[in-house]
């Protein structure tokens, strides 16, 4: 349709249901996410958004629909899923960081390298550490620092890393600017776009259409649980995006 | 100067030094036998205990939870294998091993009621702290049991230097602990489920199993603590009274040491200093002419500190 369709998309939903008691946040929805590929989800608060994420990611779970990676049908009942089965990874700024420890030491969690499986080679940690922030372009005084003591803008490159070093190839951003200066938040955008030039699939979400047009290609627009457009960035204006955000244009 | 200050801020392990050194003097100066061999030896005698436990403490209070039954299972362990061998005819090695299958029993109790059930780990473990002392005094309705077999006081019996062996086994654990926090996957998977068990989770570190094996280490240290305490003791009785309140000093002292109750922080040298710190107290007070009895209000009073310090840090810190 909209996008490049001579590639196998990466991940796609398939009328995905999803209701909260009386409110159905979600109604048939399909995706579709190709590698390289920056795609932006946007929406009206409540439109379904987090809850369609939150689905991929398996904080929740669907009532109804599929969840396909690279054309086979994936059960997502738990986060470890959506990393282990998808290879996605969602970088929440606050929730994926352990304050007290260092940035090294976060990066390669869980699975650092080590002296015969026992001791922790913290050199090469480090050194590793070092080269992926360095070809992050992530702006960081060291990676010795505590994740305490970085800025948010700080921290989502370190969430980014950390997702990279783990080998994922979807990355799902809820929001990665929010809190951040417009420094932080060019710092972010170059640095999805670093990711889309490694290949991989980045679906953002974002209140901000000035930041989305800067770096998604594709636009996917939810309105009260449902899917009401999708559009790449060159065949669209801010204008029409709003009138489909809002419900004017239909 | 403010550089210092920001070091000693950070390391609260090193900062608790200096109070340390200064309370030492204090007393020394009510009382020069402070520094007598014979009290520094006794004092090391009676750090053992509280500081082997409080190598499982550290480790578990790192991991986000705490356990207020250690002496209690210490009295536990200590009656049990006291029963076994009187009144069941087991041998000593035979009752040793299920007596610390016991505690590594209790410390996985302990992990279900806090992790799976969701019972703050406070209130689990003052729980079954009462269970099993109550169990401990109605194996022996109140009176120690004893004497044990010879061999039973072996341990208890080996004086290196005029101390005992459970302060070199004590020290021997702390190095060890200090090793794995500092150095391993395991540390980093401790710090990592206290300090934020959600990022934890999503790095794969399966935390439950984390604090299990934490509340397992704290309890199954109990039990070796009680046995050793009863091997150390004449008659090597299996008293119910065996660390009695015990668990407060181990409490204070890692807090003192600068592990904190909030999780993801402390080291085993810091809470070694803390245990001994507490015991310098305690002891001091004795040997500096004050009255006993003041035992405890003093270390109320220590813990209510290092925990006010504490959630003041902490709270600096989420600012
Ligand atoms: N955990 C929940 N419990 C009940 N209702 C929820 C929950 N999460 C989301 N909702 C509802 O679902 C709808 C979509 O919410 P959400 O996905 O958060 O929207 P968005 O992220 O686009 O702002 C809203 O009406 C919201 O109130
Ligand atoms: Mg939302």
């Amino acid at each position: 349709m909209v996008s490049d369709n001579t590639k196998l998309p990466i991940l796609q939903t398939k009328n995905i249901d999803k209701s909260f008691g009386h409110v159905q946040a979600l109604k048939n929805v399909d995706i579709d996410l190709y590698p390289s590929e920056v795609v932006a989800l946007i929406g009206d608060n409540g439109a379904g958004k987090s809850t369609l994420i939150k689905i991929i990611s398996g904080i929740y779970q669907k009532d109804s629909g599929e969840i396909l990676y690279k054309g086979n049908k994936v059960e997502i009942n738990e986060p470890k899923d959506a990393v282990d089965k998808a290879g996605i990874s969602t970088v929440y700024q606050d929730l994926s960081l352990v304050e007290v420890q260092d940035v090294g030491v976060n990066i390669y969690l869980n699975m650092e390298p080590t002296f015969m499986g026992l001791f922790i080679n913290y050199k090469k940690l480090y050194r590793d550490a070092e080269k992926l922030i360095k070809n992050l372009k992530i702006d960081l005084p060291s990676v010795r620092v505590n994740v305490a003591e970085l800025s948010g803008g700080q921290r989502q490159g370190v969430a980014i890393a950390r997702a990279l070093a783990r080998g994922r190839e979807i990355f799902i951003l809820d929001e990665p600017t929010a809190a951040l200066g417009v420094e932080q938040q060019a710092n972010i955008n170059s640095l999805i776009l670093k990711l889309k030039e490694d290949k991989k699939t980045v679906l953002l979400i974002s209140h901000n259409l000035e930041h989305v047009f800067e770096v998604a290609d594709r636009l996917i627009i939810l309105r009260r649980g449902e899917k009401v457009g999708e559009r790449t960035k060159k065949s669209t204006n801010k204008e029409e995006i709003v009138g489909l955000i809002t419900g004017a244009i239909k | 100067m403010r550089k210092l200050f920001n070091y000693l801020y950070q390391k609260q392990e090193i900062a608790i030094l200096i109070p340390f050194l200064l309370l030492i003097l204090f007393f020394y100066s009510r009382n020069y036998a402070m520094l007598d061999p014979l009290t520094i030896s006794s004092i090391l005698r009676t750090i053992a205990f509280p500081a082997l436990i409080s190598m499982g403490m550290v480790q578990l209070m790192i991991a986000g939870e705490i356990d207020l039954s250690t002496a209690a299972v210490m009295s536990f362990c200590a009656v049990l294998s006291a029963k076994l061998i009187k009144d069941f005819n087991f041998e000593v090695p035979e009752a040793v091993i299920i007596v610390l299958l016991c505690s590594l029993l209790i410390g996985c109790v302990n992990a279900f009621l806090t992790v799976k059930i969701g019972i703050f780990s406070v209130i689990a473990t003052i729980g079954t702290g009462f269970i099993v002392r109550g169990l401990s005094y109605s194996f022996t309705n109140g009176v120690p049991i004893y004497p044990m077999p010879e061999s039973f006081a072996f341990l208890g019996s080996l004086r290196p230097l005029n101390i005992s062996f459970t302060f070199f086994l004590m020290l021997a654990v702390a190095f060890f602990v200090q090793i794995l926090l500092t150095s391993t996957k395991w540390g980093t998977a401790i710090y990592a489920t206290g300090s934020n068990r959600q990022a934890a989770e999503v790095s794969g570190i399966n935390t439950f199993r984390v604090k299990l094996i934490c509340f397992m280490a704290t309890s199954f240290l109990s039990g070796c603590a009680g046995l050793l305490t009863m091997s150390q003791l004449p008659g090597t009785p299996g008293d119910p009274i065996i660390g009695l309140n015990l668990e407060l000093d181990i409490l204070a002292g890692v807090i003192v040491g600068g592990v904190s109750l909030y999780g993801g922080r402390g080291s085993a040298i810091g809470s070694l200093i803390g245990v001994a710190f507490i015991q310098i107290v305690r002891s001091g007070l004795v040997i500096g002419h004050f009255n006993p009895y003041l035992q405890l209000p003093a270390l109320g009073l220590l813990l209510m500190l290092a925990v006010a310090w504490d959630v003041i840090r902490h709270k600096k810190n989420l600012a």
